[in-house]
């Protein structure tokens, strides 16, 4: 969290993430050259297609990982810190797939009778073939959102757009991942012959698949079904709720509320983070505020508002104790507003 | 640490140290052989060749049509300009006539191109010994094989075919770099210079089919030179 904006907030964990991350890029293009260079002896590739296929490969494999990493960090909270930096991921991503266009670009629609734009959108009408579609669209299109997408990611830009606004645009990758899909199974696979980048590219698109209904499978199992006149939510018992940590509930409007056990009893507070609608529910109650699990931001507990110099809030919600099952008021209050934690009987042990 | 919370700015607790370095590493690793093995399964680009760096000359007669090419007493070297053009406007002055043609070889299985010099260099009239009357020989065929633009092919761009191609190849026959038809044919690789089924230059009704499998009907025109392929109808192939 920070109250200034900086082009990066650097800090030990980026470093250490993005010099990975680096250094698997470097890694992959420079195997992915010597391997292409030295197998075809004198038929080579030539080199600028060569790298235009590493980078464009690089760039779809790390597009993922990017994707992965939400639903494993849903799966397993282990995986957090690698959602912690993904915007790094995501630029990355971007500037290898410009690498890739730029090449293709220059190369393909260059030195020609037309423009190379011209050329490039009107080389290839041919729409109503599948065999022969203009395939390069789709990557223009896929390389648009994906520019977007790096432009905006920074939290000057989340706070101008809206958490809203900011989250439905950064959404687009998932367009973006099934255009680029399309773009290499109707342009590459169109003219390569060995079965592996078919294979490959059915495995990635499972995988992607199957973590994102597996997580969501998970999530639907935790919405519990609530009658639509329930005044007061039961929410179960506090001793199941571990210290510091919360109770994930959905209230009959469909919204998720964290009700924490934290030192000064029981709080609720909404699940969704004001920075990138992170779970907070996931998160932990530190130095007595409630941290998210996506980038540390905080709140208090039994305001919903973060430490000053902040000025982050989130709604609140009442909870009441009876003995100690806990009951909450679905109905959520403005953020910010102030809710005595529910103490619980004979202290909060 | 039994709950271990992980915040960006604070050391990383060291039970998620352990879990996620092992899984890094092995994330890296993992992308090196992917990254070897998509490497790896590449296509080969075929035998073209382009040496740039040496200019050849070859002495024939030029003609101009359909496209432009010196036929010499032994071959047929087709001849392009720079970049993404065919040199028939430069040609033409010289057509039907002897000509010394400089510029760099591109080859690709004993299919000559040149790329002509710049300036006055790059043709030079000269006297040649009157071509022999040579007779020409039409036959029926449907080929299977792929329209490829003939300068990427023989070794400008390497692969200069397929589908990933389409879109420089378009570019390139628009320019006037000649077409060529390649098919196995018997297992050998024939190269056939494609016009339409009157013996003009191919059209932009032909260029949707460039860059894929497709299957050709027409009349192949041998005896005199590089193979023609004149197309009476086209259509892609499964």
């Amino acid at each position: 969290m920070s109250v200034t904006y900086r082009p990066v907030k650097w800090n030990r964990n980026k470093r250490i993430y993005d010099a990975i991350l680096a250094a698997g890029i470097a890694g992959y293009l420079a195997v992915f050259l010597a391997v292409g260079s030295l197998i075809f002896g004198d038929e080579a590739i030539g080199f600028p297609i060569l790298l235009m296929r590493a980078l464009g490969t690089a760039a779809f494999v790390l597009l993922h990982v990017a994707l992965a990493i939400g639903p494993l960090a849903r799966l397993d909270r282990r995986f957090l810190p690698v959602l912690y930096n993904r915007r790094h991921l995501g630029v990355a991503t971007f500037l290898l797939a410009l690498g890739h266009a730029a090449i293709a670009f220059g190369y393909y629609h260059g030195f020609g009778l037309i423009n190379p734009i011209v050329s490039l959108l009107t080389a290839n009408s041919n729409y109503s073939s599948l065999a022969g579609f203009p395939f390069e669209i789709l990557g223009l299109l896929a390389l648009v959102i994906l520019f977007l997408m790096a432009a905006t990611s920074h939290d000057f830009w989340q706070k101008t757009l809206g958490p809203s606004v900011w989250k439905s645009l950064h959404m687009l990758a998932y367009p973006a991942y099934g255009l680029i899909v399309l773009h290499v199974a109707l342009g590459a696979l169109q003219s390569e012959t060995q079965s592996i980048y078919a294979i490959l590219l059915v495995a990635g698109f499972a995988t992607v698949a199957g973590l994102h209904l597996a997580a969501g499978r998970r999530e639907r199992n935790k919405d519990r079904r609530i009658p639509l006149d329930v005044a007061w939510i039961d929410v179960g018992n506090a001793d199941d709720i571990p210290m510091d940590r919360a109770k994930v509930v959905s209230t009959p409007a469909g919204e998720r509320v964290a009700i924490f056990r934290h030192a000064g009893g029981i709080s609720a507070v909404t699940n969704v983070c004001a920075h990138q609608r992170g779970p907070l529910g996931e998160g932990k109650v530190v130095d007595g505020c409630i941290s998210c699990p996506w980038h540390g931001w905080e709140y208090r507990p039994e305001d919903g508002c973060s430490p000053p110099p902040f000025q982050e809030r989130i709604a609140t919600y009442r909870v009441r104790l009876d003995g100690r099952r806990v009951f909450l008021n679905p109905e959520p209050l403005p953020p910010g507003t102030p809710v005595e934690p529910a103490r619980l009987p004979g202290g909060n042990s | 640490m039994n709950d271990p919370h992980f915040i960006g700015w604070f050391p990383m607790p060291p039970a998620l140290r352990r879990f996620l370095l092992p899984l890094a590493l092995v994330a890296v690793a993992l992308g090196l052989i992917l990254a070897g093995g998509l490497a790896y399964s590449q296509r080969p680009p075929g035998p073209g060749r382009w040496d740039d760096s040496h200019e050849v000359s070859f002495d024939g007669i030029a003609v101009a049509e359909p496209y432009a090419m010196l036929r010499t007493p032994t071959e047929t070297i087709l001849l392009v300009e720079a970049g993404k053009f065919g040199a028939k406007d430069r040609l033409l002055p010289f057509d039907g006539n002897g000509v010394r043609a400089t510029g760099t070889l591109l080859e690709r299985d004993g299919v000559k191109m040149l790329e002509l010099a710049d300036g006055d260099a790059g043709l030079q009239a000269i006297e040649v010994k009157a071509e022999s009357a040579l007779e020409e020989v039409t036959t029926p065929v449907t080929l299977v094989g792929e329209l490829v633009d003939s300068k990427c092919y023989l070794g400008a761009m390497k692969p200069g075919g397929g589908k990933t191609h389409k879109g420089c190849a378009i570019l390139c026959l628009r320019g006037g770099i000649p077409p060529l038809f390649v098919a196995k044919v018997d297992g050998t690789v024939g190269y056939y210079l494609a016009t339409d089924s009157h013996g003009r230059p191919l059209g932009e009704d032909h260029f949707e089919f460039v860059g894929e499998r497709v299957t050709v009907t027409g009349q192949l025109v041998t005896g005199r030179g590089r193979p023609i392929l004149k197309i009476d109808s086209v259509r892609r192939s499964r």
